[in-house]
């Protein structure tokens, strides 16, 4: 791992213990350059999620530091978060808005007044929301079209830096697909991108690199072309030794929080 | 399978959170409703005894029964602390004479406004309003919210007749419902006794209809919300449309009902009725006090002819018994008169009265919180037939009075006598009267056949409600789409 | 940012159905509560209008000042459409006269028991009891519902911070639901004087005031149901939470501070105070009786000592002093009488008030009171009701006397045996000096009900709404703190 002073996204040894003494990151150390997508794969209760937490400053690290574009994000929590968007794993929304009204209202909070709404329906279209659905109360919308307007609200920060929490969990193939190549589109834009999942398939179709987590640890790190050249039942199976190691322990694992 | 829906839906209720905190507030609202009706009950007890005690002592050191016109009140029954109806609102005390309009005074909340102030905290409200409103809460997502849940799919992936599933249900959140509700009853209920309020068997008996008729009440509210659940996709909805109609139902129906019959009812006020009567009073005197005057003119004048003293006192005294007797006659003209003609009012009035009363108690009949506040009021004694039979037992007692009174001095009491006590007049003066020959004022509550056949009929609306609304969610969940 | 985040919020609460369907029956009982206010309120100025003309008709037909009939009516105050209090259950009238005691009977409700069965809702219930209700069902889940939705941690996944976001949930839930609250209130005071009730200055400020204490109240069931919702993680946790406190705060304290003070200070009943008046009154004039007769007899005896011949000049003579003794004799007696039944009356009027005191103090435990407490005494039918008009009353009733005094009423009655009130004796008294012919009334002393002043009626209620705004900020202020280290993420 080469140190640079330009990482968009990164962790110095960051962990995060519990007030239940649950160690839910040990020491992560991690950087995502701008137009990199960096993925964490893992399954539930490795720390992707807690890491993510981190970023966002829900919750404080023990010890150990995360920066988003050089800003600390726990010294600077308000101004790190300008720099960063979030697209979470349940995308709820408000039920009674319609997706035009709950774009507004979360692009506004994040600080951009100047929207029309032609610029809404553009990037509707663009993450692939029919038009007859953006007037239409968030109510009835299945998982997929809510997805698409967390990911809308994200293209509409226009940060730097966006975080996604298990983007693809519940997505049908031609959603996940669709997603995939907005993801592509984001990265192209110069965007630092760091996605937790445990879809195995999806990871290794878009990210540059790829860390591989369990319990806490980031236990590999493996890049791109690793992967193209890995035999995907190897990649899986160490995934799966992990995960094994994970059951035994599943105690104390399901009492942490996923990811 | 009956059974197993009927355990299945017990067992959810009970052990949701939001069973214990519910039944933890309802025990403690019932515990306190029966502790607060026990120290009401004393309370008021003490008022009563001394008030009786005062009164019996005043009587003292007078020397005629003709000046005494004691009162009477209306003691403390205990079930009136639990369910107060009216009670609070009427006159409790009544002054009685020989004859006379009999009026009843003083009312607990006119003669202590601070009780009138913050109500609520008897056994009827808590049942009539917070445990209704529990019911809702617990019953509105009984369908809807299973179907929200998913399960209600797939309990009818399962072999399960609908009407099975319909009737387990309403059961067992009725058997969750009531049942535990009977622990903080008993324990209210034996609170009366241990703090030492007098309950006789005629009272237990009452009070068991009491709560049976708020169980009832309770059983409605909640058939009606697992009705309205089974009618609605969403409990949202569902919880919504509950709450308006327990409004509607609680709050606007019954007030409704009599602001309605009040208009269209005209009932002669008391005003008019006394002002007739004082009218036709003042006619009477006026005609009699011609008489009286020429008859006083020429007894005095015969008195004034007399020189020796002696013969004048003696001519005084004859002349003063003659007045006397001339004086009784004519008021006892005068109050058949008036007794007629308050009889005549008071037979209108009272007709009227029952035909608005009639009209507003049915129309509010229409919501079961109006029939369980009637059952529960005829029960207790404290519906609208109390100031009647009160008014009754004070006119029966004023008639054993008169005739007392008769018996002691020969004459009517009431209005005035003449007494004038001249020289030599010491040794005639009479003795103190004995308190103690006072008859005594006895309140009979009215006979328990009467109050069960009046409570009996609301009784039976509440049970017909149950069946509709019982009946109306088994229809409705017949055809209620699962998904 | 602010305006976003109130924008939000108040969209967010006019969107939802929730609120259509609570805000709907609301509406429906603020109107209804004050239509039929308004009908009482036009039944009871009725009811006293022909009270007093019967009155007057009575008295145009008397013929003499001893037992003329005399009556006060209380009048009816337009607050009272919207706060009935204890109005229904004060009498209405009191007999006015020198033998007679100052006493308000004949209540609303005791006159036509059949309204007491269904008590009236006066818009002071609905907003006691509906409207908090209201507000707790639509604040229960303002933080802790985001939160399961996973709104929350989408917000703060931007640049916004705590405090702000707590602020602007706060003012627009305020907002979203006291503005549109304000729509029904408004037709209702349209109606109310549309409808031809009388409304001065006096009262738009009585108003005004009864209007604060309850945005007050409304305000602090929407800060508590903020609060809980910020210290529970689950809206089913708050929602019960809050619904116990409700119940607590509206059905339970209120009352239980009352009947504590009830046990903690005893206070004889009205029957009992008045057995011992009516006792002393009677004791006092059989012992005057008892005097009268046997000076008499003394000066029979005076009379009988002088000769035959000079009876008639020496009786002429002295009739006109012993006329004026007697009547000294029997002033002090009425003297003493009223001052005993004064002093009655204050024992009586000061344990009550002691009891009231505490009793008030402890329900001011819960909010509901203290607004209840500031409806009643801005409207004028709180517990000072009936002391108001006892005071007016007895003024009136010692101005009357003086009045029928100076009217020659006095002068020579022949104390009959008996005592009492009834209007039958007193005629008899009285008739005994008929003047036969209609009583000149045109001097005769008018009663002025009293009337509320807006100033009188501020001052007392400060404390009350001064208690009710420190509740408020409490509540926001534990919203506040809990919200800084509150938890956002939804699982």
């Amino acid at each position: 791992m080469t140190s640079t002073d330009n990482a968009m996204i990164q962790a110095v040894q960051l962990s995060k213990r519990y007030e239940d003494g649950v160690l839910a990151l040990d020491g992560l150390n991690l950087q995502v350059q701008a137009g990199e997508i960096y993925g964490m794969l893992g399954g539930n209760g490795a720390g992707k999620t807690t890491a993510i937490h981190l970023f966002l400053n829900f919750i404080e690290p023990t010890s150990g530091e995360a920066h988003i574009a050089g800003i600390s994000c726990h010294r600077e929590p308000l101004e790190a978060k300008k720099h960063v968007a979030f697209v979470s794993e349940n995308v709820s929304l408000y039920p009674n808005f319609t997706a035009i009204q709950n774009i507004e209202y979360f692009t506004k909070l994040g600080g951009r007044m100047d929207l029309t709404r032609g610029d809404y329906e553009a990037v509707l279209k663009r993450v692939g929301l029919e038009s007859a659905a953006h007037d239409k109360r968030l109510r009835g919308f299945s998982k997929g079209m809510r997805q698409k307007c967390g990911l809308a609200i994200a293209i509409l920060k226009d940060a730097p830096v966006i975080l996604l929490d298990e983007p693809t969990a519940g997505l049908d193939p031609k959603a996940g697909l669709e997603f995939i190549r907005l993801l592509e589109e984001l990265r192209e834009e110069g965007k630092a991108i760091l996605m937790s999942t445990h879809d195995l398939f999806r990871a290794k179709q878009v990210v540059d690199r790829l860390g591989i987590m369990n319990r806490g640890v980031l236990m590999a790190e493996l890049r791109r072309e690793d992967l193209e050249h890995e035999d995907l039942e190897s990649v899986y199976m160490s995934y799966m030794a992990g995960y094994m190691d994970e059951n035994e322990q599943a105690g104390r694992v399901s009492s942490r929080r996923a990811g | 399978m009956f059974k197993l829906i009927v355990t299945k839906e017990l067992k959810e209720i009970i052990s949701s959170t939001k069973f214990a905190t519910t039944f933890g507030v309802c025990s403690l609202l019932i515990v306190l409703a029966f502790f607060m009706a026990a120290r009401g009950y004393h309370v008021g007890r003490a008022q009563y005894d001394a008030a009786v005690a005062e009164d019996r002592r005043q009587l003292e050191g007078q020397t005629e029964w003709l000046d005494v016109s004691p009162s009477v009140f209306l003691p403390p029954q205990p079930l009136a602390y639990l369910v107060p109806g009216i009670s609070n609102d009427i006159g409790r005390n009544t002054e009685v004479r020989g004859r006379g309009g009999l009026r009843p005074e003083g009312s607990r909340f006119g003669d202590e406004p601070l009780l009138a102030l913050f109500r609520f905290m008897d056994l009827e409200f808590t049942f009539q309003i917070v445990l209704s409103l529990l019911a809702i809460l617990f019953a509105y997502d009984a369908v809807c919210g299973e179907r929200e849940r998913g399960t209600l799919r797939l309990t009818f992936s399962q072999a399960v007749p609908r009407a099975t599933y319909i009737l387990g249900k309403l059961v067992g959140s009725l058997l969750a419902l009531t049942v535990p509700l009977l622990i903080p009853l008993a324990a209210g209920a034996l609170l009366l006794p241990l703090m030492g309020v007098p309950m006789s068997s005629r009272d237990w008996l009452l009070l068991s209809l009491i709560v049976a008729s708020g169980m009832l009440y309770i059983g409605a509210i909640l058939g009606l919300s697992v009705m309205v659940s089974a009618l609605t996709r969403r409990s949202s909805t569902s919880f919504v449309l509950l709450l308006s109609l327990w409004v509607v139902g609680v709050l606007i129906v019954p007030r409704a009902s009599v602001l309605l019959a009040a208009r269209s009812v005209e009932v002669p006020s008391m005003d008019q009725l006394l002002s007739q009567r004082s009218r036709l009073r003042a006619q009477l005197w006026r005609d009699d006090q011609a008489v009286i005057d020429a008859f006083m003119r020429e007894q005095l004048s015969g008195v004034r002819d007399e020189e020796d003293s002696m013969e004048m006192q003696s001519a005084m005294q004859a002349g003063i018994a003659a007045f006397n007797t001339k004086f009784d006659e004519l008021a006892e003209e005068r109050q058949f008169k008036l007794a007629e003609l308050d009889a005549r009012l008071t037979e209108e009035r009272r007709n009227r009265q029952r035909w608005q009363q009639g009209l507003a108690l049915g129309i509010a009949r229409i919501s079961p919180a109006s029939a369980f506040s009637l059952a529960a009021a005829h029960l207790a004694g404290t519906s609208l037939d109390l100031p009647e039979h009160y008014l009754s037992q004070v006119n029966a007692y004023q008639e054993r009075f008169a005739a007392f009174q008769k018996e002691k001095t020969g004459r009517s009491g009431g209005g005035i006598r003449l007494v004038i006590r001249m020289e030599g007049d010491e040794e005639d003066e009479p003795g103190p009267i004995d308190p103690a020959e006072l008859p005594a004022f006895v309140f009979n509550p009215p006979p328990l056949g009467t109050v069960l056949r009046a409570g009996v009929f609301d009784l039976s609306l509440l049970a017909f409600f149950n069946l509709l609304f019982f009946s109306g969610a088994f229809v409705a969940f017949l055809r209620y789409d699962v998904r | 940012m602010f305006r976003v985040l109130i924008e939000k919020e108040c969209k967010a609460i006019l969107l939802s159905p929730r609120f259509l369907g609570t805000f709907a029956v609301a509406s429906t009982l603020i109107l209804l509560s004050i239509l039929v206010g308004v009908r009482e309120y036009r039944a009871f100025e009725r009811a006293q209008v022909a009270g007093a003309q019967l009155l007057a008709e009575e008295q145009a037909q008397a013929t003499s000042w001893l037992g003329f009939p005399n009556r006060v009516f209380r009048e009816a105050d337009p607050l009272q459409i919207f706060a009935g209090g204890v109005h229904n259950d004060v009498g209405r009238l009191s007999a006015v006269g020198s033998m007679s005691e100052v006493k308000l009977r004949q209540s609303i409700y005791s006159d036509d028991p059949i309204l007491a069965v269904f008590r009236f809702l006066d818009l002071t219930f609905i907003i006691q009891v509906v409207l908090s209700l209201f507000a707790i069902l639509l604040t229960y889940d303002a933080i802790s519902g985001e939160r399961e939705e996973g709104t929350l941690q989408l917000a703060f996944a931007n640049a916004v911070p705590r405090a702000r976001y707590l602020i602007a949930k706060f003012v627009g839930t305020w907002l979203g639901l006291t503005v549109p609250l304000l729509v029904p209130l408004l037709i209702g005071l349209l109606l109310v004087l549309l409808l031809g009730v009388p409304f001065d200055s006096g009262h738009w400020t009585r108003f005004g005031m009864l209007m604060l204490a309850g945005g007050l109240y409304f305000t602090f069931f929407i800060a508590l149901g903020l609060a809980v919702s910020t210290l529970t993680r689950r809206s089913s946790t708050s929602f019960l939470v809050l619904l116990v406190s409700w119940i607590l705060l509206v059905l339970v304290i209120p009352r239980a501070g009352v009947m504590a003070a009830v046990e903690m200070v005893p206070v004889p009943s009205v029957s009992q105070i008045e057995s011992q008046k009516e006792g002393f009154e009677r004791r006092e004039w059989e012992a005057h009786r008892r005097g009268i007769f046997s000076k008499w007899r003394e000066r029979q005896a005076e009379i009988e000592a002088v000769s035959e011949e000079e009876r008639r000049d020496f009786e002429d003579e002295r009739t006109w002093a012993w006329m004026e003794e007697d009547d000294e004799e029997r002033q002090a007696v009425q003297a003493r009488i009223s001052e005993h039944s004064r002093r009655l009356n204050e024992e009586l009027r000061a344990m009550k008030g002691k009891q009231q005191r505490l009793g008030l103090s402890l329900s001011r435990i819960s909010p509901a009171s203290s607004f209840q407490l500031v409806a009643l005494d801005v409207a004028g039918t709180g517990l000072g009701l009936d002391q108001r008009y006892f005071d007016s009353i007895e003024e009136y009733r010692d101005s009357f006397s003086r009045f029928v005094e100076e009217q020659g009423g006095n002068t020579f009655t022949m104390r009959m045996g008996h005592v009492g009130d009834d209007e039958e004796e007193d005629e008899a008294g009285g008739n005994l000096l008929d003047q036969g012919k209609p009583l000149d009334l045109r001097e005769m002393p008018r009663y002025q009900a009293p009337r509320l002043t807006a100033r009188e009626v501020i001052a007392p209620t400060i404390p009350d709404l001064g208690l009710l705004a420190v509740l408020v900020a409490t509540c926001f202020a534990v919203a506040f703190t809990a919200f800084q280290r509150y938890d956002v993420r939804p699982t």
